[in-house]
């Protein structure tokens, strides 16, 4: 082949690799059209306007007047707003904290050969597959004052009670369903993460030396290191999400100890519909999260990638 | 430095039976080869030499202490993994220190064992590394090097090679004996591929459904074959087997093929007169014949390797391999005649596939 023919034979041939290519993209771009579209219509632009509405006063009512960041400098002096960004603190705090250990505790109890394995696995997997509307009531029920709680507590001398009543006890109540709810969940992906652990490790592990609990420290523990983040950002942004529960419960009493940020956005805007300050309260959630996410994963990938 | 004796060892899976009554010993400082298909129990042996795995029955000794119900890390024996099995959120450094570390040992002797191993194994530039960042043969050097760090009685190895390429297999076959001759641990080494197994051991054994088909070195066990799996199984390519009937008139012996040709055999073999009978020989034990001598065979494929030449052919109404040290001017179609030579001949029993008779020349 002369060199001329060659270079011909090569372009041409790089031609057809690059329609090739840019077909593939085009199918690719055709099959995630709808999802984007439906994306964008029903979540990007209903966030976009709620950004344009934090920046306005707004009642539902009368069109929209734009008022720049009056309803932010407003919040950070409004005493309920912080009083109901401290509970949602609270309720993140003492609710993911507890997960955390007793997720792994029980991801790594049914990792091993148990013959009541399948029951109990689904067993505790039922909260999450309950609707927290159900959930929320039952518990309701549990927590009165003549409820299941009080009479159990009963048989150990103990006063009854006013778990949903009193302003003491009732974020603790809330959190008490959180903890509840969300660590057989999170057990789930730990599970997961766990037996995607190779078993080599572990044998390497035993020849090097490793009993049980150096095998966990050394080997489980850092392996883990990606599920555990992930559980973790996942599990503080539902948290600082939750809202069914104590809508129902206790609907922000007693004495606001349960208003989360959620609920009382949501009240904001649909009981004293002040929609331009619940758009407000919601931007301040939005780069809440953000930013607890981002410096989680910053933690967590400190000085090396995730594998 | 120690001996290993396995007596009676059986293993089983639930109601699967994979191992039969194994015997076996392994010499202080011997390196020895478990080989066989997959599946035939040798890895599940090491294992249970290891303390991976449990023993169903009969005992394992390690250096003369019973070591049945003894876990991994009293055994002190050391293992390379198939897949080596680093742990990836840790150095090489870290990697190797591991056992040590466990052991709580000083910190400065640790880094001094680590780097004394990092020198024998050319480690040194990688310490600092992660496995991820390590090639294939780098990080196979690596659980070497966990392995000799902590100066165990004995090596385990599980199919260590076979994730590499061929030519880096080549390389570390060279790399881990010329290391147990420099080290002469006690080393039991796992492996399907029988050259591996040929070129690397002291003495083979050879697995077959979890019962112990032969032992014994290298070229005995290609000379003199004990049954007909082992006689498959060992040499590449693959030894020659025509089914027969063995004929005897007088002193004289021959082996009657399917298609009546009359096959030579030397001496006179174990069997009776009409016994039916595998003939076997190894493809480099045939020689061309001149035309009418010998049996007739038509060429189907000829492998050039350029060392020598591989003739695969039909002869007596089977396909054989012939190899041939000189280059061939013979083309598929084309007959040509091979005779085997009567020293390299073997016979097996047909029935138990036990052997009859080997090559009297071997």
């Amino acid at each position: 082949m002369s060199s001329t023919a060659y270079a011909e034979h090569r372009t041409v041939k790089r031609r057809m690799r690059l329609g090739l290519a840019s077909k593939q993209a085009l199918f690719a771009y055709a099959i995630i059209l709808p999802t984007l579209a439906i994306l964008a219509i029903f979540r990007f632009l209903p966030m976009l306007e709620a950004f344009y509405f934090s920046l306005t006063q707004y009642d539902l009512v009368h069109p929209p007047k734009f008022i720049g960041l009056a309803n932010f400098v407003d919040l950070m002096g409004d005493p309920l707003f912080l009083k109901s960004a401290r509970v949602s603190i609270a309720y993140v705090v003492f609710s993911v904290i507890p997960v955390l250990p007793l997720s792994l505790g029980l991801a790594v109890l049914f990792n091993r050969s148990l013959w009541i394995k399948n029951f109990l696995r689904s067993a505790i997997f039922m909260p999450v597959v309950m609707p927290a509307v159900v959930m929320a009531v039952v518990w309701t029920f549990m927590y009165q004052q003549d409820g299941v709680i009080n009479t159990i507590l009963g048989w150990f001398g103990i006063d009854p009670i006013a778990w949903l009543r009193s302003s003491a006890s009732a974020l603790w109540a809330v959190i008490l369903i959180g903890i509840w709810r969300a660590t057989p969940y999170y057990m789930v992906i730990f599970l997961a993460g766990l037996q995607a652990i190779p078993a080599d490790y572990y044998d390497a592990a035993k020849i090097d030396g490793a009993g049980g609990w150096a095998s966990f420290w050394h080997i489980t523990l850092p392996l883990l290191k990606p599920t555990t983040l992930l559980v973790v950002v996942m599990n503080v942004i539902v948290a600082m999400k939750v809202f069914a529960v104590p809508l129902i419960m206790t609907n922000g009493g007693p004495a606001d100890a349960t208003r989360v940020l959620p609920l009382f956005i949501y009240q904001t805007a649909f009981e004293f519909f002040d929609m331009g300050r619940a758009a407000a309260m919601s931007v301040f959630l939005f780069v809440a999260v953000m930013l607890f996410s981002f410096v989680q994963v910053r933690m967590f990938t400190r000085g090396e990638e995730l594998r | 430095m120690a001996s290993i004796e396995i007596r009676a060892v059986n293993k089983a899976f639930g109601p699967t039976q994979v191992l039969h009554d194994v015997d076996l010993e392994v010499a202080n400082g011997e390196f020895l080869v478990l080989v066989g298909p997959s599946g035939c129990g040798k890895s599940t042996l090491l294992r249970m030499i290891a303390g991976l795995e449990e023993v169903s029955g009969g005992e394992i000794s390690i250096g003369g202490r019973v070591v049945n119900d003894l876990p991994p890390k009293n055994r002190d024996i050391a293992m390379v993994f198939q897949n080596y099995a680093l742990y990836p959120h840790m150095t090489v450094r870290e990697n190797m220190a591991f056992s040590l570390k466990l052991r709580r040992e000083p910190k400065p002797q640790i880094a001094r064992q680590v780097e004394d191993a990092a020198e024998v194994l050319n480690l040194m530039p990688f310490l600092d590394r992660y496995p991820r960042q390590l090639s294939g043969g780098q990080r196979q050097r690596v659980a070497m090097g966990r392995a000799i760090v902590r100066n165990p009685q004995v090596f385990l190895f599980d199919e260590p090679l076979s994730n590499l390429d061929a030519k880096l297999r080549v390389q570390m076959r060279v790399e881990i004996r010329s290391l147990h001759q420099r080290l002469h641990a006690t080393s039991v080494y796992v492996t399907h591929d029988q050259i591996e197994a040929m070129t690397m051991a002291d003495r083979i054994v050879v697995l077959h459904e979890g019962r112990i088909e032969q032992v014994g070195s290298p070229l005995d066990l290609y000379d003199h074959p004990a049954n007909l799996f082992v006689a498959g199984f060992i040499g590449s390519p693959s030894m020659n087997f025509v089914r027969g009937v063995l004929r005897a008139r007088d002193d004289t012996h021959w082996v009657e093929a399917g298609d009546g040709t009359a096959l030579p055999v030397g001496g006179s073999p174990q069997g009776r007169d009409g016994q039916e009978v595998v003939y076997s020989f190894r493809p480099e034990h045939l020689e061309l014949g001149a035309t009418g001598g010998g049996v007739p065979a038509k060429i189907q494929v000829i492998e050039p390797t350029g060392a020598d030449t591989h003739v695969f052919c039909e002869f007596c109404g089977t396909q054989i391999c012939a190899v041939f040290g000189e280059r061939l001017s013979v083309r598929p179609g084309e007959t040509i005649f091979l005779q085997p030579k009567v020293a390299g001949v073997h016979l097996f029993d047909a029935a138990n596939g036990k052997v009859l008779t080997n090559g009297i020349g071997n």
